[in-house]
């Protein structure tokens, strides 16, 4: 009789009851090469105990910091936006009756606001699209995240950022952010062949994953063939070729 | 800085209760679930990984991903369980990154240089010998002693986050042991 490795394991825990513990110790008594083991394992399991426990460098402490300040901001930012959104309809409200008064009556008066409003919209996409480039990667988030919930229709070239942002941001997480914001523009043909293209190269399994899914609520035929590959890629992750699959039987 | 948060019977405010603080806008409590696990989670990912840089990265990212994702943890849960469930798929990931240049990889030159004065020597040695035993073993089941062994958790939380039966996890925990031994001690059975 010899007891495996996992025995002995159980007896250094004391998680054997005690009949078995009094079997393992008579063996072990006239087993020299189990006394070995035993040692051995005692040592294994020492020297895991006392292992050295890191300080993680400055530098995470610097990092989480700034991320916080930086999420701290944006729902500042948020908060005072929702005010700001009250406070805009309000005035909107006001100067909807002002003008209603004061303006032309008719289609001129309607052109002259619609002028007005698309100026506003080009002016704040120019701002969008600055710091989608230059800037950190809590920002960019912010103004991905802000694109995503703005009801404004996108310039070509605001598309176009955002789909560099998508392929080609440092941070996954702002990549992700870019996939969910061009979602809600996907009734632009462009901007499902964009993503089309993109999830041929993507690798991230939650930006492949969200990408599928906003494929087939498009009803996007041609992500058929990516998404065939996808499934076929021997390094795709599981949870990845399972949404892939569901998406095939849907849009075939 | 919050440092500490106690509720009205004196006591520390447990990881769920500072959680629910942190999602109903008071982001600085982020604050102490930072104090609380930077170091734990650097050590699981620098015994994962056995590359100090990199944990620096992974611990930063689990932190910026709690915060992103904080209205989806539900406060009667277990948030040590969920903080690694979003770890442990962070070390995935990594290990999906890492598969093209493994080979010229040497882990004992990535970890950090040991800070306290007694660790000259012996223990030092032993250490070495350690994190390069432990990098023969595949990191599915190095995370898993990792888990148990270094971060102290008990098998019914592993089974939890790694969707198992308890039974199972201790059976693979005491065989991956049991295979780090062999490898530790150069044992050719």
């Amino acid at each position: 009789m010899k007891y495996a490795d996992e025995i002995l394991i159980e007896y250094l825990e004391g998680t054997l009851d005690r009949k078995d513990a009094g079997d393992v110790e008579k063996w072990l008594n006239g087993s020299a090469e189990g006394r070995d083991r035993l040692a051995q394992l005692g040592t294994l399991l020492q020297s895991m105990k006392d292992s050295f426990e890191y300080a993680p460098p400055e530098q995470v402490d610097w990092e989480f910091k700034s991320g916080l300040e930086a999420e701290i901001k944006n729902q500042q930012n948020a908060n005072s936006q929702s005010w700001l959104r009250i406070a805009a309809a309000v005035a909107l409200l006001i100067a909807g009756f002002a003008l209603g008064k004061l303006l032309p009556a008719g289609n001129e008066g309607a052109a002259q606001l619609a002028t007005l409003q698309g100026q506003i919209d080009q002016l704040q996409q120019l701002v969008m699209m600055g710091t989608l480039q230059d800037h950190s990667a809590s920002e960019r988030l912010q103004v991905v995240s802000l694109i995503e919930d703005s009801d404004f229709s996108p310039s070509d070239e605001l598309i176009s950022t955002l789909v560099n942002t998508m392929n080609g941001d440092d941070s996954p997480n702002v990549r992700y952010a870019a996939v969910q914001a061009l979602g809600k523009f996907l009734n632009l043909e462009n901007v499902r062949m964009e993503m089309v293209r993109a999830l041929e190269y993507q690798k991230d399994p939650l930006i492949q994953i969200a990408m599928i899914n906003l494929l087939v609520q498009a009803e996007e035929k041609s992500a058929i063939a990516p998404i065939k590959k996808i499934i076929e890629e021997e390094n795709t992750s599981e949870e990845v070729k399972k949404q892939a699959k569901i998406a095939m039987d849907i849009l075939i | 800085m919050i440092e500490k948060a106690i509720n009205h019977q004196g006591e520390e405010l447990a990881d769920e209760q500072v959680m629910h603080l942190v999602q109903n806008g008071k982001l600085n409590y982020m604050e102490l679930i930072f104090n609380r696990y930077k170091k734990p989670l650097y050590n699981y990912f620098l015994k994962c990984t056995l590359d100090a840089d990199d944990s620096s990265d992974l611990t930063q990212i689990v932190f910026v991903r709690v915060m992103k994702y904080r209205a989806s943890f539900k406060p009667d849960h277990d948030f040590r369980i969920w903080l690694f469930q979003i770890a442990r798929n962070l070390v995935k990931d990594h290990f999906r990154k890492m598969k093209v240049h493994r080979d010229q990889f040497n882990p004992v030159d990535h970890l950090p240089e040991h800070a306290a004065e007694d660790t000259a020597g012996e223990q030092a040695e032993r250490e070495v010998r350690l994190h390069k035993a432990l990098a023969k073993l595949p990191p599915e089941k190095r995370e898993l002693l990792v888990m148990s062994k270094f971060q102290g958790m008990k098998y019914e939380q592993i089974a939890e986050i790694r969707d198992m039966t308890v039974s199972a996890i201790k059976v693979q925990v005491h065989r991956t042991i049991a295979q780090l031994r062999k490898i530790y001690f150069e044992v050719n059975e």
